[in-house]
C-alpha cells in the first residue's frame, strides 16, 4: 500500500507558474480554470521580516478528506491503493457539494463537462513519470513520491526538518502536501489563505434526505454509460486486460 | 468515507469517463489500459526549440494527427532538460491563437486605421520588391531601414545588407543589453553572452544589481541559480530598490536609491583594494591598469557611499568582506536590461572591474569563456556603399545603428521605407508618439509578424509569418555554455493558414531583387544540411538524435594551460580601457549623479512579468488567464498619505503631461517611496488582439524622456517621473526621508522532525520546535 504525497519547497519556488500551465496543458481545463495554483503573496511585513512568497497549492489528498462524505453519489473517493483522492466521472453529477466542503478551495465544476475537477496527482501517469507540474518545475521545488516508503526522496526531504502543512488547530483534515521554507512564508500563507472550516449542513441533507433520489439518478447515468460502452465494443474496440 | 474502489476498477470506469470530459491528451491513460481513440502509440514526439522568449530551450512537441497536443522540455537539451516555463508550456496557444495573422494583407484604408484587403503572396512580394528597387534607384539603398527582433529575422537582415543598407536596428540591443555587452567588450574583449556566461553553480557568493532573476524567467539560468542559492547555499546579495521575489531569498537585500548603483560598485572596488581582499596574482597576470584604478577609486569610501546610496556603511563593508573571502568563486551577475539612467555602460564596466579584481574571470564560480565552432552557411556578402553619418559616432564612439538613429533619419526624410520584422516597435520603444510621427512620414512600410500588433496597423503590407512551431530556422549554436551544443528548430506541425517561414519570404524576395546569389539554397532543409555538414552530420541524423549536437567546451583558464590572451588591445582585462581613453571617454568609471525626482513626483521603473515576454504574449489565452494586466507597485507609507488603496485604479501623468490608461495599484512595503514600478508589455493598442487590447497600462507611452548613453547610444529610460491622477485630480507624492538601510537575513531555528511524528502546523507559534 502506498500513500502518495508532495513536498513543495517555497524557498526554491520563484513563482513562475510553469506548473499551473503544464497542468492545464495536460488536462485541458477551460481558460480560467486551473487544477493547481500559484498565488503571489507580498511583499508584506510578517513580524520583523519582509516576505514575498508564492502559495503553491492543489488538492491535498487529505487523510480525512471532507469532500468524500460530502459527495452524495460516492463519486469522490479515497483510493485505497495510493491514498489519492479521485473522482469517478461516471458517478459525478456536478452538484458542487464537494467544492463547498473543501477547506482549500481545490475543486471546481468544469463549465464544459459540468463535472467536478481537481488535482489527482496525474493519476494516469502514475508509475511512469512524475505529475506534469513536478516534471516542468524549473527549480525542482515540487517533489512527488510515496510517503510510506521511508527510503523515498520525498521522505528524506520531509525528515530534513522545517516542514509544515497548511492547517490550523480548527481545520486539519490531514493534508498530504507538505511545505518547506522559511517559517514566515508559511505564516503568510496561513494568514492570507487559511483553510476554511466549512458548514457540513448541505452534506448532511444530502446523505439523509436526498441520497435515495440521487442513487436513482446515478443508476440512470450508469445505464447510459453502459449503453455507450456496449456501443464502443460494437465498434470493434475491446477493453484490454489490466496487466497488474 | 466512500466505498473503497481499486485502481483497476476505477480505470474501467474512467475509460468510459474520459471521452465524456473532453480531455484531448489522454495518451498516458491508455498505455497500460489499451486504447480508445486516443492511444499513446499515435502520438509523435518531435524535438524542436522554443521561442516564446529568446532563451531557446529545447522542447518536445507531442503531435497527433497533425495537431499539437502538448509541449514538454527536451531531456537531451543540456540546459533546460525536462523543464520549461509557463510561456514554453503555453506555446500551443500562440499556435492556435484565433487572432493570428492568416494571409498577406494590403492596407487600403488609413495608417493607424487600416482597412485590410487579402492579397496573394505573389502580389505582396511583387509590390514590396518594386518599392525597394524604386527607392534604391531614387534615394539609394540606405533609404530602406529594418527594425527587427528574433531568430527568424536573421535571413532578412542578411538580404538587406546584401541589398546595400546598414540601417538595421534591434531594440533588444540598443534598449536592453547593449551597454552591458559594449562594457564587457571594452573590458574583456567579448560580450557578456546570451545565456550569460556565469558559473553560478560553483559560486560561493553572488551579486545581483537590478536583476530580478525569476521574474525574467530564463529557464536554465533560474534553474542553476536556485540550485546555487538554495541547494548549495551560495551567499546572495541583491541590490534592488524593490523587494523582488529573489530579494526575498537573499542573504542581503540593499534597497538602494535609484541611480546610485555605480557609487556602490566603485566603493566595493575601493574597499577590496584598500583591504587587500583582491586576487593579487590574477590581477598581476591578467589585468591592465590596476594602479590607475587604485588611484582613481580611492575616494569612494563606505562613509561617502552611505550618503549617496542610502545603504548602511556597515552592510557595504560586510559585503566587500564576503566577496573578498569568497574569491574567486564570486558571480557578479552582468545583468541584462541595462539601459537605465544614461551612463550605464560605465556602471556595467564597474561590475566587470569588480569581478576582475576578485579573479572571478575564467575561474569556477565566476565568468567563463565561450567556445565557438565554425558552421558553413549560404554566402551573402554585405554590399553597403558609402558611410553612415547619421549616427554621430564622434559623440557616441561605440554606437551601432539604433532605433533612435532610424527614427531621426526618417523624420529628416532620409528614410522612405521600413521593414519591421518581428518587432513591436510601437510598444517596445520609448516615446511611441515620436515613432508614430516617423511612420507617418514614410512612403512605405512592411510588417512581418505572427500577430496583428500595433505596427501592423500602420503598415501598407502585412506578411503573416509561420510561428516557431511551424518552421525551420538557421542552426542555433549555444557557444555561451560550459557544455556547448548546436540545436535545430524544426516544424512541429505544418504552417497554418497561409503563413510562411522566413526562408520562403527572403528567398522569394531575393529572386525579385536580382540577388539570388545571396540564397543559392533552394529550401531551408538544404541550407541546414549545408551548415550541418561542417560538423559531419545532417538534418535527419540530428533529428533522430534528439535535435542536439554537443561538442567540447573550453570554459575556464585551466583549459588554456593558464596561458590565456584576452582579445583586447593589451591582451589583458582592461581595468583601464585603452579604447575609451583613445575616444576621450573616462577610461575608468566615475560616479556621476543622476537627476532626482522633483518634489511631488516619483520615478517610474519597469520590469518583467514571469509569465510574459515583453508585449509578445499578452494575447496568449493561457498566459492571459495567469496575468491579464500589469499593476503599479507603490510604497505603503506613500499610498497611505496620498489616500490610495490597494487594488484601486488610477492613472499616471508624466513630466511631459502624458496621461496613462488606468492601472491597478499594488500597495506594498516592498518598494521605496520615491518610485513606482510596473511590468512592461501590457496595454496593447491593437484592437485586433482581442484579449490584450487595452488591458493594463502601456508604460512606454509615459517614457517620453530619453538620454542616450555617451559611449554606445543606448536609450536610458528610468529617468521619467510621474504623478498619480485619481478621479481627475492630481496627487503629489509625499517626501519621505529614507534612513540608510540594508537588510540581512536572520538565521532560522532548525526544526528537526521524524517522519512519524506530527508535523508542525502552520501559523501556530506555540508548536514551534515541538516535534
Amino acid at each position: 500500500m502506498a500513500k502518495y504525497g508532495m513536498v513543495i519547497d517555497l524557498d526554491r519556488c520563484v513563482g513562475c507558474q510553469a506548473c499551473m500551465v503544464a497542468c492545464k496543458a495536460q488536462w485541458q481545463t477551460p481558460e480560467d480554470y486551473f487544477r493547481t495554483w500559484v498565488k503571489h503573496i507580498g511583499p508584506v511585513q510578517i513580524k520583523d521580516e519582509m516576505v514575498f512568497t508564492s502559495y503553491v497549492g492543489q488538492c491535498n489528498h487529505c487523510d480525512n478528506p471532507p469532500c468524500v462524505p460530502a459527495c452524495p453519489t460516492q463519486a469522490t473517493f479515497k483510493d485505497t491503493e495510493t491514498g489519492i483522492v479521485l473522482v469517478d466521472y461516471d458517478l459525478c453529477i456536478g452538484c458542487g457539494y464537494c467544492v463547498e466542503a473543501c477547506p482549500y478551495g481545490a475543486r471546481f465544476i468544469n463549465p464544459v463537462t459540468k463535472k467536478v475537477e481537481k488535482c489527482d496527482f496525474c493519476y494516469p501517469r502514475l508509475g511512469e513519470e512524475d505529475p506534469a507540474c513536478v516534471k516542468t518545475c524549473i527549480v525542482s521545488a515540487k517533489v512527488f513520491g510515496d510517503l510510506e516508503n521511508k527510503d523515498s526522496y520525498i521522505s528524506k526531504k520531509i525528515s530534513e526538518g522545517n516542514t509544515y502543512i497548511i492547517a490550523t488547530k480548527e481545520v486539519n483534515p490531514g493534508p498530504n502536501v507538505y511545505y518547506k521554507g522559511r517559517r514566515s512564508k508559511i505564516e503568510a500563507i496561513i494568514k492570507n489563505y487559511p483553510p476554511e472550516k466549512k458548514d457540513t449542513l448541505p452534506a448532511k441533507i444530502w446523505s439523509n434526505v436526498l441520497r435515495p433520489f440521487v442513487i436513482l439518478g446515478a443508476g440512470a447515468t450508469f445505464i447510459g454509460s453502459l449503453v455507450a460502452f456496449l456501443f464502443q465494443i460494437n465498434q470493434g474496440e475491446k477493453e484490454g486486460e489490466d496487466e497488474e | 468515507m466512500g466505498k473503497p474502489i481499486s485502481r483497476r476498477e476505477f480505470f474501467k470506469r474512467s475509460l468510459l469517463g474520459a471521452g465524456a470530459i473532453g480531455v484531448t491528451d489522454y495518451s498516458y491513460v491508455f498505455k497500460k489500459f489499451p486504447p480508445g481513440k486516443a492511444g499513446r502509440e499515435d502520438v509523435e514526439l518531435i524535438p524542436s526549440i522554443c521561442e516564446m522568449c529568446f532563451w531557446k530551450c529545447g522542447i518536445i512537441g507531442k503531435v497527433k494527427n497533425g495537431r499539437l497536443l502538448k509541449i514538454e522540455g527536451n531531456p537531451r537539451n543540456p540546459h533546460n532538460g525536462e523543464k520549461i516555463c509557463a510561456r514554453g508550456n503555453s506555446g500551443i496557444m500562440q499556435l492556435y491563437d484565433p487572432d493570428r495573422l492568416k494571409y498577406p494583407l494590403l492596407n487600403v484604408g488609413k495608417r493607424g486605421e487600416p482597412k485590410w484587403k487579402r492579397i496573394s503572396w505573389k502580389e505582396a512580394l511583387n509590390r514590396i520588391a518594386e518599392r525597394m528597387l524604386e527607392y534604391k534607384k531614387k534615394y539609394g539603398a540606405r533609404s530602406i531601414a529594418n527594425l527587427s527582433h528574433g531568430s527568424s529575422s536573421i535571413p532578412m537582415r542578411k538580404l538587406l545588407k546584401n541589398f546595400g543598407t546598414d540601417r538595421i536596428a534591434h531594440a533588444s540591443f540598443d534598449q536592453c543589453r547593449g551597454n552591458r555587452d559594449v562594457a564587457f567588450e571594452l573590458t574583456f574583449g567579448m560580450g557578456a553572452g546570451s545565456p550569460e556566461r556565469v558559473d553560478l553553480i560553483n559560486a560561493k557568493a553572488i551579486l545581483l544589481i537590478g536583476s530580478h532573476i525569476g521574474e525574467n524567467v530564463h529557464t536554465s539560468l533560474v534553474k542553476e541559480f536556485i540550485e546555487a542559492v538554495e541547494g548549495r547555499k551560495a551567499k546572495l546579495v541583491t541590490v534592488d530598490p524593490r523587494f523582488s521575489m529573489i530579494a526575498g531569498k537573499s542573504d542581503y537585500w540593499l534597497p538602494i536609491k535609484p541611480g546610485t548603483d555605480t557609487a556602490l560598485i566603485l566603493t566595493l572596488i575601493n574597499y577590496i583594494i584598500q583591504h587587500n581582499l583582491y586576487d593579487r596574482e590574477f590581477v598581476n597576470n591578467y589585468t591592465y591598469g590596476f594602479d590607475k584604478l587604485k588611484e582613481e577609486v580611492k575616494n569612494y569610501t563606505p562613509e561617502w557611499a552611505e550618503k549617496i546610496t542610502e545603504i548602511k556603511k556597515e552592510i557595504i563593508i560586510e559585503i566587500a568582506e564576503l566577496f573578498g573571502r569568497s574569491k574567486p568563486a564570486v558571480t557578479i551577475f552582468p545583468g541584462r536590461q541595462s539601459t537605465w539612467y544614461g551612463n550605464d555602460t560605465q556602471r556595467v564596466r564597474a561590475l566587470a572591474i569588480l569581478a576582475s579584481i576578485l579573479g572571478a574571470v575564467g575561474r569556477r564560480g565566476g565568468y567563463f569563456f565561450p567556445t565557438k565552432i565554425k558552421l558553413k552557411g549560404c554566402p551573402c556578402p554585405n554590399k553597403i556603399e558609402g558611410e553612415d553619418f547619421l549616427c554621430d559616432t564622434s559623440e557616441y564612439p561605440f554606437m551601432e545603428t539604433t532605433t533612435e538613429c532610424i527614427r531621426e533619419a526618417t523624420l529628416n526624410d532620409e528614410v522612405k521605407m521600413w521593414i519591421v520584422y518581428g518587432s513591436n516597435i510601437i510598444h517596445n520603444t520609448p516615446n511611441p508618439q515620436k515613432t508614430i510621427k516617423a511612420i507617418n512620414k514614410l512612403d512605405f512600410m512592411v510588417v512581418v509578424d505572427i500577430k496583428p500588433t500595433e505596427p501592423s496597423l500602420y503598415a501598407d503590407i502585412v506578411l503573416p509569418e509561420a510561428t516557431y512551431l511551424e518552421r525551420y530556422d538557421i542552426p542555433f549554436m549555444v557557444a555561451d555554455s560550459r557544455t556547448p551544443f548546436i540545436q535545430i528548430r524544426r516544424p512541429v506541425v505544418q504552417p497554418l493558414y497561409e503563413s510562411k517561414d522566413p526562408f520562403y519570404i527572403v528567398s522569394e524576395l531575393s529572386k525579385r531583387l536580382g540577388l539570388k546569389d545571396c540564397f543559392p539554397c533552394e529550401t531551408m532543409e538544404d541550407y541546414l544540411n549545408l551548415a550541418l555538414s561542417s560538423i559531419g552530420t545532417n538534418l535527419r541524423k540530428l533529428e533522430k538524435e534528439g535535435g542536439v549536437y554537443r561538442y567540447e567546451g573550453k570554459p575556464f583558464l585551466d583549459d588554456f594551460g593558464g596561458n590565456y590572451r584576452f582579445p583586447t588591445p593589451t591582451g589583458k582585462i582592461e581595468l583601464y580601457s585603452t579604447k575609451l581613453s583613445l575616444n576621450d571617454k573616462d577610461p575608468i568609471p566615475k560616479y556621476e549623479p543622476v537627476e532626482d525626482p522633483p518634489k511631488g513626483w516619483a520615478r517610474l521603473s519597469y520590469g518583467r512579468s514571469p509569465v510574459h515576454t515583453f508585449s509578445r504574449t499578452e494575447n496568449n489565452k493561457w498566459l492571459h488567464a495567469l496575468n491579464p494586466e500589469n499593476d503599479l507597485w507603490i510604497n505603503e507609507e506613500a499610498a497611505k498619505s496620498m489616500g490610495l488603496k490597494d487594488g484601486e485604479y488610477v492613472r499616471l501623468k508624466n513630466q511631459d503631461g502624458v496621461v496613462s490608461d488606468p492601472v491597478k495599484l499594488k500597495v506594498t512595503p516592498g518598494i521605496r517611496p520615491d518610485m513606482v514600478h510596473t511590468y512592461h508589455g501590457f496595454g496593447s493598442q491593437s484592437p485586433f488582439l482581442r484579449l490584450a487590447y487595452k488591458k493594463g497600462m502601456f508604460e512606454n507611452a509615459l517614457i517620453t524622456k530619453i538620454v542616450l548613453d555617451p559611449i554606445m547610444g543606448g536609450m536610458a529610460k528610468r529617468i521619467n517621473f510621474v504623478k498619480i491622477i485619481k478621479d481627475g485630480k492630481e496627487i503629489d507624492f509625499p517626501v519621505i526621508k529614507q534612513k540608510p538601510s540594508g537588510f540581512k537575513k536572520k538565521p532560522e531555528k532548525e526544526i528537526k522532525i521524524k517522519l512519524t511524528a506530527p508535523l508542525p502546523v502552520g501559523g501556530h507559534e506555540e508548536e514551534e520546535g515541538g516535534c
